[in-house]
């Protein structure tokens, strides 16, 4: 059957992780080569593709026609494959007909704006901003190409609400807290949801093969073609390094423009 | 024969920039775009229709270095429609039959080629050395 399944996430919250993880998974816990191409179905390569799809150059559109064109572009690439998809975004959900099901990713916003500040090559400052942005564009050409089609990240908040609101397909809520816990728990609680079986050894095997080191380490030998900034990719990974990390008034801030949703994902002492 | 097409570049605020190309006065391309028509002068156009030599597409590559030249042939190169201006639009008009057959009659008489690039502009100057360097080849 055809159709999409997402790998979902405000960026920075684990699905780089979440990808390489299934890729190693799907063939029976093999060893992955971060910058290998990914599968078929398993990449709609945005500019490349939607070019190709329509037969215009993004870069002569608008964005709001280029978010007009998008879910056309998206449902001819599922009407043209025969099995499913799996399809990582930043964006908010949107209403495509042809979603099988997600896989949304969260993680607590104060360790998200540490590490969107590092890949973005900003201040912690500039990405608490950037993360409170309402209905924020990313990868907007205006005055230069981007790389990457025009993507629809919202805020913080809007992205997640958008995701955990009530949907005609099956969404699976996995905390990047819980993923680093314990990650072949994690990923045999979402093997389901996106149509796989659980292969109980094929899920230790993709753990070990993915493990956060490992990764680290073919970075620092080979570079990773998805980094974009001067600094590494993949960080430590570290749950609550803001504690550390924020001054006060930093965290204040993403508590107080994402406190509802915060609570609603138990990110929030129950005392705030 | 390849007919020369309208003498302007389009050319992005930041790329004017970089090559110091002046973009005051000039028209947009899109008016929501910072996106400008820089017309060519008549020294660089080529107002003759010239017989092909041969065809080089770029693709992006991170890194481009470790990504030799390659030589497009067959399907391979049949596939490039990209080649075609708004083939989309022309396979909907009912022009399938005719992009196929000039497509493949292009692909018969001159090579196709590939050449990677990076996105950095410091790089810029060594693909136009590369690429011009396959022109003269195909000169001699």
């Amino acid at each position: 059957m055809s159709g999409v399944y997402w790998l979902a996430s405000y960026p920075k919250s684990g699905n780089t992780w979440l990808r390489l993880l299934l890729r190693s998974y799907v063939t029976g816990g093999a060893a992955i080569d971060i910058n290998a191409s990914a599968p078929d179905g398993w990449s709609i390569n945005g500019r490349k593709q939607f070019d190709e799809s329509i037969g215009l150059a993004a870069s002569d559109l608008t964005d709001a026609e280029i978010q007009a064109w998008w879910p056309a572009v998206l449902q001819k690439w599922v009407q043209g494959r025969s099995d499913p998809g799996y399809l990582k975004t930043h964006n908010m959900r949107g209403a495509f007909d042809f979603t099988l099901g997600a896989v949304y990713l969260v993680r607590d916003p104060r360790d998200v704006a540490l590490s969107l500040a590092r890949q973005s090559d900003r201040s912690i400052d500039a990405a608490i901003a950037m993360m409170g942005t309402q209905d924020n564009l990313m990868d907007r050409s205006h005055n230069r190409l981007q790389p990457r089609l025009l993507q629809s990240w919202g805020s913080w908040s809007q992205n997640v609400e958008s995701w955990l609101a009530p949907a005609p397909f099956p969404v699976h809520i996995l905390p990047y807290e819980a993923m680093r816990a314990d990650p072949a728990a994690a990923l045999s609680g979402l093997l389901p949801v996106l149509g796989f079986p659980v292969d109980d050894a094929a899920v230790k095997a993709a753990v070990a093969a993915t493990a956060l080191e490992t990764l680290r380490a073919q970075e620092v030998a080979n570079g990773f073609i998805e980094a974009e900034g001067p600094h590494r990719f993949f960080g430590d990974g570290c749950v609550a390094g803001w504690r550390h990390l924020l001054t006060p008034a930093q965290s204040s801030r993403i508590e107080e423009e994402h406190g509802r949703v915060m609570a609603r994902l138990g990110y929030l002492d129950a005392d705030h | 024969m390849v007919l020369p097409a309208f003498p302007r570049v389009k050319l992005w605020r930041d790329s004017a920039r970089r090559l110091q190309v002046p973009i005051d006065g000039l028209e947009r391309s899109r008016e929501e775009l910072d996106k400008f028509n820089v017309p060519l002068l008549e020294a660089r156009f080529q107002p003759n229709a010239l017989p092909p030599a041969k065809i080089v597409f770029l693709r992006r590559e991170r890194p481009p270095e470790k990504q030799p030249l390659r030589r497009l042939s067959g399907v391979e190169a049949l596939r490039r429609y990209d080649l075609v201006h708004r083939w989309r639009l022309g396979l909907v008009l009912g022009y399938q039959a005719s992009i196929f057959k000039a497509m493949a009659r292009l692909i018969e008489a001159v090579p196709v080629l590939e050449v990677a690039r990076s996105d950095n502009f410091d790089d810029l100057p060594a693909l136009v050395d590369k690429v011009r360097a396959l022109g003269e080849m195909s000169r001699g």
